[in-house]
């Protein structure tokens, strides 16, 4: 058995990474430890709870049980990939704006999912948004606001696409 | 975590080759889901995880002909779940598969996994039993076909044998003229586990196919229930005894073995009602 070092390469928040990691460590470990990406939360450290979401090739995804190396030749994004040139993305606008953060603990695997179901189609239902963030617990319970959030996210992304054509 | 190696293989020859060198030390993985959890918390310690997702062999689409789909080895749930021929014409799948875990686990888990994983809980397999899925197995030396039904053996056990690999499932297109749903009951409506998990399909022929899960070690098919609501249908409580009479539900945290008993039937008469609305369209 080699448990040795493994080299990946991937796509990382739209740059290119090469690195090297043990191959028992998680995704959410590697970030957090390796990267020092620690926007990145872990809680329940096993799939549950939704805290460590990030995005692998355009889905959402819980980096605590995703493995290190199963990342090599992925695209992946993280809570700290949102900002463009020092602007926060209309996701992360929109709870700020709605009030949508209390603790925050939870609130970059919010965004993440959010953000996955807003690439997909940007203009969800209630039902749509609470099935994307039904694999994300908020402790403080703050579920109307950002269900809000998302929605008032979704029309800002709308108008700015409309505003563009 | 305890320590493992992790390999990739690209072909199947080298996965089965893997496989059979590892043993019982090798474990398979597919989303992972699953697996990554039972490492954590010492259910499995394999010293060597094989990744199928280089496997060339192995499908991560679904496709579909004229006698059914064919999902493959790394097919997402979530990939299920949205394809628009599950939707139309196996809406019991797509609905048991939407009810498994959240978003961000059946974007990663795959529905082969979690077939082998075999929780008697498990919403996806009570759809298959209905639409009589077939198992395609293979390993180094030989090929063979399971009907999901006998491919169940108990928690956690599956009829692959050492040096096996679940390859694809099969679901034939279901007879014309019929209607299917799933029906699920839990505490709350996302990510949470099946209290009883009833499936069911009605043909205009009279045909009932009725799928069961959570209300047994192992989901199954309720044959005795199916014949006599065939026969007679106007008859359905009579009927449902029979399904009752089947299962053998334990009592846990989510409900008490007499909850699940009392809900069977209720599920599944609501989902035989749900059937035949469904037929008319
Ligand atoms: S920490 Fe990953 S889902 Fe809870
Ligand atoms: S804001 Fe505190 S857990 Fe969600």
């Amino acid at each position: 058995m080699s448990t040795d070092l493994i080299e990946i390469h991937f796509s990382l928040n739209g740059e290119r990474k090469t690195i090297e990691v043990k191959p028992y460590h998680t995704l959410a470990q590697v970030l957090r430890d390796q990267l020092d990406l620690t926007g990145t939360k872990l809680c329940c450290e096993e799939g549950e709870c939704g805290a460590c979401t990030v995005i692998l090739n355009e889905k959402a995804v819980t980096s605590c049980i995703v493995l290190a190396p199963e990342i090599n030749g992925c695209e992946l994004k993280t809570i700290e990939g949102l900002v463009q040139d020092g602007e926060l993305d209309p996701v992360q606008e929109a709870f700020i704006e709605k009030g949508a953060v209390q603790c925050g603990y939870c609130i970059p695997g919010m965004i993440m999912s959010a953000k996955a179901l807003l690439q997909e189609n940007n203009d969800p239902c209630e039902a749509d948004i609470r099935e994307a963030l039904a694999g994300n617990l908020c402790r403080c319970a703050g579920y109307y606001r950002i269900i809000d959030a998302v929605t008032s996210a979704g029309k800002q992304i709308r108008e700015a696409n409309a505003a563009k054509s | 975590m305890i320590e493992f190696s992790y390999s990739e293989p690209d072909s199947l020859v080298e996965l089965l080759e893997m496989l059979e060198e590892g043993g019982n030390t090798a474990a398979l993985l597919a989303g992972g889901t699953d697996l990554v959890n039972h490492i954590r918390i010492g259910k499995r310690t394999p010293n060597k995880v094989i990744s199928l997702k280089s496997v060339r062999e192995l499908n991560h689409e679904l496709t579909f002909c004229q006698d059914g789909i064919t999902i493959g080895a790394l097919t997402t749930l979530s990939a299920i779940e949205k394809h628009s021929v599950v939707r139309e014409m196996f809406p019991a799948l797509a609905e048991a598969v939407n009810k498994i875990g959240s978003t961000q686990i059946r974007n990663k888990g795959t529905l082969v996994g979690n077939l082998c994983n075999a929780s008697p809980a498990a919403d996806a397999i009570p759809a298959l039993l209905i639409y009589n899925a077939v198992i395609h197995i293979v390993s180094k030396k030989d090929r063979r076909t399971v009907p999901v039904e006998a491919f169940m053996k108990g928690p956690g056990k599956t009829d692959l044998q050492q040096g096996e690999i679940v390859e694809s499932i099969f679901v034939p297109t279901p007879p014309a003229n019929s209607g299917s749903c799933y029906l699920k009951s839990s505490r709350r409506d996302g990510a949470d586990l099946t209290i009883v998990g009833a499936a069911a399909l009605v043909a205009l022929s009279g045909e009932v196919r009725i799928g069961l899960g959570a209300v047994a070690p192992v989901p199954f098919r309720a044959h005795a229930a199916e014949k006599m609501a065939r026969d007679e249908p106007v008859n359905l409580d009579a009927a449902l005894d029979e399904a009752v009479k089947q299962a053998n539900p334990i009592s846990d945290l989510r409900a008490s073995r007499e909850y699940r008993l009392a809900m069977i039937k209720t599920f599944t008469r609501k989902a035989i009602h749900i059937c035949r609305e469904r037929i008319q369209k």
